[in-house]
């Protein structure tokens, strides 16, 4: 048992004090960054890769990785109190959690997600344990042609978010891909869409649409319903997640982590796919699929376990292979670089402690959100109890101030204010806002992945059918686009 | 490879001649009587792509020798303006006309964004103060790829017009790049497969769905060691000399005349003080020659050519020449 | 609610047109992969296909309720607050992130929404050290001073 050892000596380093420091550092930074709408963990990991460029190599990974998945635990917090995504993963929760909050039961949403994140990161790390170098392996068969298959699975599901007609939900889902579009075309380079404005070269990024269709829409329409601004006054130990809730969102906490390990295995894929997957996987097995969109409980559960887990994933191929998957490992591997370490297949033979203290902390930092979330759960939904007339105004600014620090340009600013003008019109016309911001994650990855596919096949459709994975994703494609005609032939049958 | 960033490792022969230059102006700056000045207060160094890109961890790197070893007393910190190309990084440190303070991290992009973008070129603008580092780029295939060298998958590239493919990163960078050198210079037909970053196309290669791949050495190396890559060629002028590198073959030797890289430093504002400029001449020599900074360099597997003083405009205007050429080349110019 | 449905479904078609003439330039298809042009086409004429039906689906309703758009009260307070927000944008270029926070959220609290000037001045005071301390001070992002130096 060789990774028993390696596995202890990691933790002899990482309980040392200056291991611990870095830990408990890391995932405070990640709760913050990760709360505050706009920054998101990769942000974060970036502003403070400076400063470990001073520190022990070891104690430099175990603080940006806690960063990372400390994240994952902050950007719920936002979007179930105030419906702003904090980092763009959440914005699942933004779409339940928050509807939760509405009916009082913010600490509920909380708690589940703090325990489904809990549970999927020390799973997500076990797996990661003893099984990277497999796991990384399978990542591999993953490319361009699973890819675009994946991300027609998510289109497809988009029709079913939102409450009202799903023409309205696929029409959004259009807008999406249509602002998806603009920039710098994907394979070739040229500028698309852009009217020969510099500031469009880089299209638009999620996060500021997502903060002004979601946070500041909401903001605008809540203060013109001059009555409907009463605080919750839930007493503080009604907040927590009552026996019934917990018994509702166990399997969504099982199934939410293991799609969003494997998603996060897949080099490109990323967080915020893994969380949407989860959240309509969850949908199809919920016994109450009706609430999804309304304040599913289990659809938090499911999103959030999975953002979690994901992140952990993502590590696989990044310490067996050298391959950042997302953002946030290659903030990471270029710490490793700053380091002076080499990283690539050879890392976990080259630099052992360094991978295995990695490992240790990652199960300590789990614990320690664990153990920082859950009692202030119903501690942040008690924020809710400051009058919104005073708390508005500070959500619009938070909001503005974060979209400016992700890039450090007015013109993001300009992009959130903008689309909270759109979503405040979206909600009077009842079109649906989630459809929209998750076909504009999809877009690229579904573009992108359409045309490598064939540049790879040399124009051959047939790599879509050639290749065990992709195939078996083809078949649950036709599976998703065939039920509802199905299910109403069976209905319309009597069965 | 790990970003969108091209550039030229030089041809030794050049570097030693602007080196000889370099040496012979220093008698003569000083008869011109520039003392050099340093500049007040923090001294801030615009990147213009997220932490930890090649060019934020090469530039972090020299900061830190400038400041640990006392060359440079001014703080200098770090501002990322990451997207567009570098442009918006570019039009901060240009809109700072006559700032001491604002200084750019030179990487590809300054050169290529222009000339794909077909705006103005920006390289120009500047007041360049330094040329002093360069990736190098090692050529990959599959472990079991018939092809023994890079000859040979040249051949196979001509038995089959458009059949071997590169994975790399964004259209009209270093990959693209060299990939249209390759295939001016020996008039086959490849394919290239851009992704959205380095990570990407590195998936994509080591998942078996590519025959070529191209990384910078420190990048290589442990793919090579790991067994799941093995080096066609590197584009050095001359083959490196570390025993774990020095049976890669440089791809000139293989008739395929290609000589390319990642050429990185620092640009000031436009209308620099020269009295400025002289001192940073000057620091940019005293970093180059520390201990530190060699051992950095070597131990990166990085390339060290200096290009400073009078000779450095011209020499940009060269590394501009050069990436023009190619960019029309392989159909990405729009100048 | 009707007319609104009637304007979004408008607008998704302008963009559709859009999006047809906006790419005219690039190619369809090239070599054997498809071009800059093949997505955005397929996006244009999913975009026009759904803002017909919508259109069709509000023209063809039988009922539909007014929108719910604000009066009185709810409408004078957007009425300040919209304008407030883009206002937000222009003093933090101009004036810089402390003074414009500041402004901001007193001018919507004591303003806007009506609340007392020391409650307001007291949120806005509170807001601003918030953001000052979280960005500024905690995560060293330099957000843009104004001409008197904060």
């Amino acid at each position: 048992m060789e990774a028993f050892d390696l596995l202890a000596q990691g933790f002899a380093v990482a309980l040392t004090p200056t291991g611990l420091f870095s830990i408990f550092m890391g995932v405070l930074i990640g709760q913050i960054v990760g709360a505050l709408p706009g920054l998101g963990p990769a942000a974060g990991m970036a502003l403070l890769l400076p400063v470990t460029f001073g520190m022990d190599p070891n104690a430099a990974v175990m603080m940006l990785a806690g960063i990372l998945y400390g994240g994952m635990y902050g950007g719920t917090i936002t979007s179930v109190l105030i419906n702003v995504p904090g980092e763009s993963s959440s914005v699942m929760a933004a779409i339940d959690g928050h509807q939760l909050a509405r009916r009082g039961r913010a600490g509920a949403a909380l708690a589940v997600a703090a325990v489904g994140s809990f549970f999927a990161g020390v799973v997500g790390t076990v797996a990661l344990a003893f099984a990277a170098v497999g796991l990384s392996a399978i990542a591999l068969r993953f490319n361009a042609p699973e890819f675009f298959l994946l991300a027609v699975l998510g289109i497809i599901a988009t029709a079913s978010l939102g409450t009202g007609s799903p023409t309205k939900a696929l029409l959004m889902g259009a807008v999406g891909l249509a602002i998806g579009a603009v920039g710098t075309d994907p394979i070739s380079g040229n500028a698309r869409l852009t009217f020969g404005n510099s500031y469009l070269v880089d299209g638009f990024d999620f996060l500021p649409v997502a903060i002004g269709l979601f946070g500041i829409a909401e903001v605008l329409v809540s203060l013109e319903n001059v009555h409907a601004e009463k605080p919750i006054t839930t007493r503080l130990r009604d907040m927590w997640m009552t026996s019934a809730e917990w018994a509702q969102s166990r399997m969504a906490v099982l199934r939410g982590s293991a799609i969003g390990f494997v998603v996060g295995l897949m080099p490109g894929a990323g967080a915020t796919v893994a969380a949407f997957l989860a959240y309509v996987v969850e949908r199809r097995f919920s016994r109450n699929p009706e609430m999804f969109g309304k304040g599913a409980l289990d659809g938090v559960a499911a999103s959030e376990s999975a953002n979690n887990s994901s992140v952990t994933g993502a590590l696989a191929p990044m310490l067996a292979l050298g391959i950042p998957g997302s953002t946030g490992t290659a903030v990471l591997l270029a710490a490793l670089v700053l380091q002076g370490i080499r990283p690539g297949p050879t890392l976990m033979a080259d630099q052992p402690i360094l991978v295995w203290s990695l490992i240790a902390s990652m199960f300590i930092g789990n614990v320690v959100l664990l153990v920082m979330n859950l009692p202030l759960a119903p501690l942040f939904a008690a924020l809710l109890r400051v009058p919104y007339v005073l708390l508005a105004p500070a959500i619009l600014v938070f909001s503005l101030v974060g979209a400016y620090a992700a890039t450090m340009s007015f013109v993001t600013m300009v992009v959130a204010m903008g689309f909270g003008i759109v979503g405040y019109l979206m909600i009077k016309a009842d079109l649906p806002r989630a459809p929209l911001v998750l076909a504009l994650v999809l877009a690229p990855l579904l573009e992108e992945s359409l045309r490598q596919s064939l540049l790879l096949s040399l124009g051959s459709p047939m790599i879509f059918v050639e290749r065990p994975f992709a195939l078996a994703l083809l078949i649950t494609v036709i599976v998703f686009l065939a039920m509802p005609f199905v299910l109403r032939r069976f209905s319309k049958a009597g069965v | 490879m790990s970003m969108s960033t091209e550039t030229f490792a030089s041809i030794r022969r050049t570097a030693l001649v602007a080196a000889a230059l370099a040496s012979i102006t220093v008698g003569s700056e000083h008869a011109v009587a520039q003392t050099p000045r340093a500049p007040n207060g923090p001294i801030e160094i615009t990147v213009g792509c997220g932490a930890g890109c090649t060019p934020d961890v090469l530039m972090r790197r020299a900061a830190k020798i400038w400041n640990d070893q006392r060359l440079i007393s001014n703080p200098i910190v770090f501002d990322n303006r990451a997207g567009g190309g570098m442009a918006p990084a570019m039009k901060h440190v240009l809109d700072r006309r006559g700032d001491e303070n604002s200084v750019m991290a030179l990487a590809g992009p300054v050169f290529s964004t222009p000339i794909t973008q077909g705006t103005e070129t920006t390289y120009d603008k500047f007041t360049p103060l330094g040329v002093f580092v360069q990736t190098q780029l090692i050529l990959l295939t599959q472990p079991n790829h018939p092809a023994k060298s890079l000859k040979e998958m040249v051949e196979a590239a001509r038995a089959r017009p458009k059949a071997i493919r590169l994975a790399g990163s964004s259209a009209g960078g270093t990959d693209d790049q060299v990939m249209g050198l390759i295939e001016k210079a020996t008039g086959v037909d490849m394919t290239f497969i851009p992704h959205s970053g380095g990570g990407a196309a590195l998936a994509t290669f080591l998942g078996g769905n590519t025959e070529l791949s191209l990384l910078t050495i420190d990048e290589a190396l442990p793919q090579m060691q790991s067994g799941k890559a093995r080096p066609l060629a590197i584009f050095n002028q001359a083959r490196r000399t570390e025993a774990n590198l020095k049976d890669i073959p440089t791809a000139k030797e293989q008739g395929v005349d290609v000589v390319w890289g990642q050429v990185f430093g620092l640009l000031g504002a436009p209308g620099l003080d020269p009295a400025v400029l002289a001192w940073w001449t000057d620091r940019i020599r005293a970093l180059t020659a520390s201990e530190a900074w060699k051992a950095s360099i070597a131990e990166n597997l990085l390339g060290g050519e200096v290009y400073v003083g009078p000779g450095l405009p011209a020499q940009m205007k060269l590394f501009h020449e050069q990436r023009l050429e190619v960019l029309r080349a392989i159909g990405a110019a729009k100048l | 609610m009707r007319n609104l449905e009637l304007m979004a479904a408008a607008v998704v078609l302008l963009m559709s047109v859009v999006i047809g003439f906006g790419t005219a330039d690039l190619p369809v298809w090239s070599d054997f992969s498809p071009g800059d042009r093949f997505v955005p086409i397929i996006i244009a004429v999913a975009c026009a296909v759904l803002a017909l039906s919508l259109g069709w689906e509000a023209l063809a309703r039988p009922t539909h309720e007014p929108a719910p758009w604000p009066s009185g009260e709810g409408a004078r307070r957007m009425f300040l607050l919209v304008p407030a927000v883009a206002g937000f944008g222009l003093g933090a270029a101009y004036l810089g992130f402390p003074i414009a926070v500041f402004g901001f959220v007193a001018f919507a609290t004591v303003v806007a929404l009506r609340q007392s000037w020391t409650t307001g001045f007291a949120t806005a005071a509170v807001t601003t050290i918030l953001i000052h301390t979280i960005f500024v001070v905690s995560l060293g992002i330099r957000l843009p001073k104004g001409p008197l130096g904060f």
